[in-house]
């Protein structure tokens, strides 16, 4: 009989770098174009196997950070593992992650992270570009690029983080 | 506990508008905050399949309790554990007692709810237009445009300014033998290398003419050098374009060279057109004299005018003075820069 794990896993990153797209293609397969704003936090349940371990991965898909609406600690405690996500065609989307990352980390410590640089499906207007991303590499942040939109390496990215929460 | 002296009815008002409007739900803990030993108000609000009984526990309960610490009092406010409502879950020890407290703040998060996606729609549209901007006219004019430090009225500004032309050398006759597509990509290969270079010494691109464009340095206010800021755009351009043709040349690709003419002198900077048709313009004699230098110019070669020269003679390494006929003008010095 397989092994099986609760784990709180947040979603954190700026406002419409597209964390509830992605929530979407994971759990149910689809993407709407149509931008809704996120408000507090909504929790999604979904079950990974890893080996014989079923994760049972709570996803927070917590509302996006603001200047003038920070993301309060209390989501973020008791977190097991979480993403970082960013807009690869806003730049500020990469400094708000990095305030979220230090705040995650002065919260919980050193859990496990994967980034997940969205918006895959618009390169064109990217304003990261391929050494912005390498930099981030040579940082130790496990990249993703990800498109809610098409689902490019959505499903890939979710079972890398449900792989370290059990390693 | 000690109560305000209010008359009950007025009592029974604030109850209802403060405490009964919320729905409260209210859980008692074991000493562990493990399981529930007591609960009671409105759960039906909150959760049609929550498993509440006393001695049950409590993350089986609320699966949202997942990984919480009880060690010290929490708010996670504005949870939505329906689709569309929204709670505030308190946890909170009250003479050792650890207490569960929910209630439902739909109404006041939805009324919030509508002022964050305008607010942030509009963020985002301005970063939208911000980018549009950047395309066009690089980072630096287009965030003084952005702020609106970037004006100009129809009156117009007068102002020492450099303009440049720049016109890729063959290009009627590739258009002429390849397939329009394959033209659009090489002519959006080339425009990277040559439109950068303006962009980063602050010029801004006036017009895109299919092969070529027209560039002024010297719209930003305090803008100073700009004989020189258009001199290193242009010597910059050049050795990307060869750097480019270099390589397309060892994989037999068609070859474009580029001529640039720059003049510097006082042009009235403003905006013309009417009603919903207005565009930036400059309007200057050295404004001519720049374009009939770079149709003059050979591919690969920079053309300046006197007054460009005399700005930045004193940072080029060789020249050649010549004197040349151009249309409309006559005979002119020209000077053409070794780069």
């Amino acid at each position: 009989m397989s092994r099986v794990l609760q784990k709180k896993v947040c979603l954190l990153g700026a406002f419409a770098v597209g964390k509830t797209s992605l929530v979407s293609r994971y759990m149910n397969g689809i993407f709407s174009d149509k931008y809704l704003s996120t408000m507090g936090v909504k929790i999604d349940r979904k079950e990974v196997e890893v080996d014989d371990i079923t994760v049972n991965m709570m996803l927070w898909d917590v509302h996006g950070e603001e200047s003038v609406k920070k993301v309060p600690v209390t989501y973020m405690r008791g977190s097991a593992a979480y993403f970082l996500v960013i807009d690869g065609t806003r730049r500020a989307s990469v400094e708000v992650a990095r305030e979220l990352h230090a705040r995650m980390r002065a919260e919980t410590g050193d859990i496990p992270f994967v980034v997940l640089l969205n918006k895959a499906d618009l390169k064109d207007e990217w304003q990261l570009n391929d050494a912005d991303v390498t930099a981030l590499r040579e940082e130790g942040w496990d990249c993703y690029l990800t498109s809610a939109l098409s689902g490019e390496n959505v499903e890939a990215a979710f079972e890398r983080l449900a792989g370290q929460m059990v390693r | 506990m000690k109560m305000p002296v209010v008359p009950e009815a007025l009592l029974n008002y604030l109850v209802e508008m403060q405490i009964n409007r919320l729905s409260p739900a209210w859980a008692r803990l074991d000493e562990a905050c493990q399981c529930i030993a007591a609960y009671g108000g409105e759960w039906h609000s909150y959760s049609a399949d929550a498993v509440l009984h006393v001695g049950a526990v409590l993350e089986d309960s609320f699966a949202c309790l997942c990984g919480q610490n009880f060690e010290m009092d929490f708010v996670l406010p504005r949870m939505e554990l329906r689709q569309g409502s929204f709670t505030d879950i308190h946890f909170v020890r009250i003479a050792n007692t650890p207490w569960l407290l929910f209630l439902d703040v739909t109404e006041q998060t939805v009324q919030q709810l509508v002022q964050q996606q305008n607010a942030n729609e509009l963020s985002l549209l301005r970063d939208q237009q911000r980018r549009v901007l950047d395309r066009y006219v690089g980072g630096t004019v287009s965030e003084r445009s952005m702020g609106g430090k970037l004006t100009f009225d129809a009156k117009g500004e007068r102002r020492d300014i450099s303009t440049m032309f720049i016109d890729l050398r063959s290009f009627t006759i590739f258009n002429q033998q390849y397939d329009p597509q394959y033209v659009m990509d090489v002519l959006n290969q080339y425009m990277d290398k040559m439109l950068p270079p303006i962009l980063d010494e602050c010029g801004l691109v006036d017009k895109i003419t299919g092969d070529g464009a027209m560039a002024v340095f010297g719209v930003l206010n305090e803008q100073a050098g700009t004989a020189e800021s258009a001199l290193r755009a242009a010597l910059r351009i050049q050795s990307e374009i060869a750097s480019m043709n270099e390589l397309r040349n060892k994989q037999g690709d068609y070859l474009m060279e580029v001529g640039i003419g720059i003049g510097s002198g006082e042009a009235v900077l403003g905006i013309i057109g009417a009603h919903d048709r207005r565009s930036f313009t400059v309007i200057g004699p050295h404004v001519n004299l720049a374009a009939r230098l770079e149709g003059k110019a050979r591919g690969n070669e920079i053309l300046v005018d006197k007054a460009t020269f005399q700005s930045v003679k004193h940072v080029i390494r060789s020249h050649e003075c010549m004197q040349v006929v151009l249309k409309g003008i006559g005979m002119t010095t020209v000077y053409k820069l070794h780069h």
